[in-house]
């Protein structure tokens, strides 16, 4: 499992991006899948950096990739204020461009990206992760080129 | 992101290019602000040379559909690549931006 820190700062974002997209090319990700997953993880990342750190720079923000069985995995870790999934409710973008609002379609993206996409508090961290599920074929071949990196459940 | 603004034929004309996500969103926000405040004429986005939008990015687009609507003007993007168009389209926005596959074609909507 690749893991890298960084600031909860929005400035911080190319970086993120960076980081997954070389892990990704690291597993031997097809591409179209990898921009999926690169998008999907920097819309966790800008929530978490915005919405529960209110972009504190001094706060820090875990990123970690690997493969689960079947599975790519991504999670993010951070200690800002916890999300409240029960306050969360889907706009449609008709409500959102009548309300011109901006914001509301990130964690709509995220889910529509990735197979899955949960999200818990444990202790005092926010747990974001990611599944993007792998064809048998692909995860031979990720298996193959990727064998540095660690195992995570899904 | 590099973001370019002109006007070609009375519309407003914006080239945005490279990555927009939350930092560069607020110079796209801003350009459109500019464009919206013209009052008058269509606003054009070339997407062109567009390798990734965020979320941010895509929210701002959004809030100037019904402000433009309301001054009976359009906002027409064109040159949007197919992993971009993708991303439109989970979104069901390929359904309520008005979009066209060059600059000539999205010119001669506005006509």
């Amino acid at each position: 499992m690749k893991t890298r820190c960084f600031s909860c700062d929005v400035q911080c974002l190319p970086e993120i991006r960076t980081f997954v997209r070389e892990s990704l090319v690291q597993l031997a990700v097809p591409h179209q899948m990898a921009a999926a997953m690169v998008l999907a993880v920097e819309e966790i990342c800008t929530n978490v950096i915005i919405h529960g750190n209110q972009r504190n720079g001094l706060r820090q923000l875990q990123v970690s990739l690997g493969r689960g069985d079947g599975f790519l995995v991504v999670e993010t870790r951070d200690n800002g204020t916890p999300f409240n999934p029960q306050a969360y409710r889907e706009h449609t973008i008709e409500e959102l461009i009548e309300a011109r609002r901006r914001g509301g379609m990130g964690l709509q993206l995220a889910h529509r990206l990735m197979d899955r996409l949960d999200y818990h508090r444990h202790g005092n961290q926010n747990v974001w992760t990611l599944y993007k599920r792998i064809a048998c074929s692909h995860a031979e071949h990720i298996r193959s080129h990727g064998a540095d990196h660690g195992q995570l459940q899904p | 992101m590099q973001i370019q603004y002109s006007t070609e034929q009375g519309c407003a004309l914006i080239s945005i290019s490279g990555e927009v996500d939350a930092t560069s969103a607020l110079e796209l926000d801003r350009i459109l602000q500019w464009a919206q405040q013209q009052e008058h004429g269509n606003v054009l986005i070339n997407c062109q040379g567009l390798a990734y939008i965020s979320s941010a990015g895509l929210g701002v687009i959004v809030s100037y559909i019904k402000l433009l609507q309301e001054q009976s003007r359009k906002l027409i993007l064109f040159g949007i690549s197919k992993p971009i168009y993708n991303i439109f389209s989970i979104l069901g926005l390929e359904n309520l931006l008005v979009m066209a596959d060059s600059e000539q074609e999205a010119l001669a909507l506005c006509a």
